[in-house]
């Protein structure tokens, strides 16, 4: 079975390669550099929060990666395992934009925009191999859910076949 | 405006006078930033932080004198807090003028 961490980071990673999310991800940090604020969490007790808390404390805009399980089973005759994994969203302040990028933007670059995991642009992070060993995804869901002072955010579940048992 | 409502401004002031402290509110109609008074409450989740440290909480929940404030807050509004910047995400107006400001990093 393979390590899913690493793939968390490859997920980040192609994500970071859509061209228009990754602006809608993108802010001046404190010292006025450009940060993408696309990024993983690992479960690293000392080093990150608890899932709840990160997902709380997300700042606008940002988006997380979190694996939050693996089934397994006898799927077909060479996936037995399917990964799993929470995409949480905030989106940016939009008062004042002309064009503000909302929920529904987000989630249709997600789908649709061009990855360029290899450099150049290629297929969607749906019909891409994120990391050896993997099978292009399952097609992904988004959900609405509200945060704990109601306000919106959205979650997607991304659920990725392992090509045999590595 | 009723006795009570009186009162309740009273209070507000009384409260926000003993325990606010001076944050900075960028209203998105352009008029300027303005100094006002703020009272941090407590969140619907503790963080690691304080609120506008450094490395500020991300969600802040700010109860301020709502009808105090020219032009009054409304979602998206900016409220910086010791330097951290926060977008207002949502208000809960009272029926006596007061407001919690809900407030998330941005």
């Amino acid at each position: 079975m393979l390590n899913t961490s690493a793939v968390t980071d490859a997920i980040v990673t192609a994500l970071k390669t859509i061209t228009d999310l990754a602006a809608a991800m993108t802010v001046l940090d404190a010292t006025g550099a450009t940060a993408v604020r696309i990024t993983a969490f690992h479960y690293l007790l000392g080093q990150d929060h608890r899932l709840a808390e990160a997902v709380y404390a997300m700042p606008a805009p940002s988006m997380l990666v979190a694996w939050e399980g693996s089934k397994g089973g006898n799927f077909d005759g060479q996936t037995i395992w399917k990964h799993r994994w929470g995409i949480y969203y905030r989106m940016g302040n939009a008062a004042g934009l002309a064009v503000p990028v909302g929920y529904e933007d987000l989630w249709a670059r997600t789908c649709n925009g061009a990855t360029a995991v290899a450099g150049a642009a290629g297929p969607n992070i749906r019909n891409i191999q994120i990391a050896d060993g993997l099978d292009i995804m399952d097609t992904p869901s988004i959900d609405h859910a509200l945060d704990e002072d109601l306000v919106d955010r959205f979650k997607a579940v991304f659920i990725i076949p392992e090509i045999g048992d590595n | 405006m009723s006795a009570f409502g009186a009162h309740f401004r009273m209070l507000n002031a009384a409260v926000l006078a003993a325990f606010g402290i001076p944050v900075t509110f960028t209203p998105q109609d352009g008029s300027g930033a303005q100094q006002i008074t703020g009272i941090i409450q407590k969140p619907a989740m503790g963080e690691d932080s304080l609120p506008g440290s450094i490395l500020g909480a991300a969600v802040v929940r700010l109860f301020v004198q709502f009808t105090a404030i020219a032009p009054a807050p409304q979602h998206g509004d900016a409220i910086t807090i010791n330097g951290v910047a926060y977008v207002v995400t949502d208000l809960d107006v009272d029926t006596q003028g007061g407001a919690v400001l809900k407030l998330r990093i941005s």
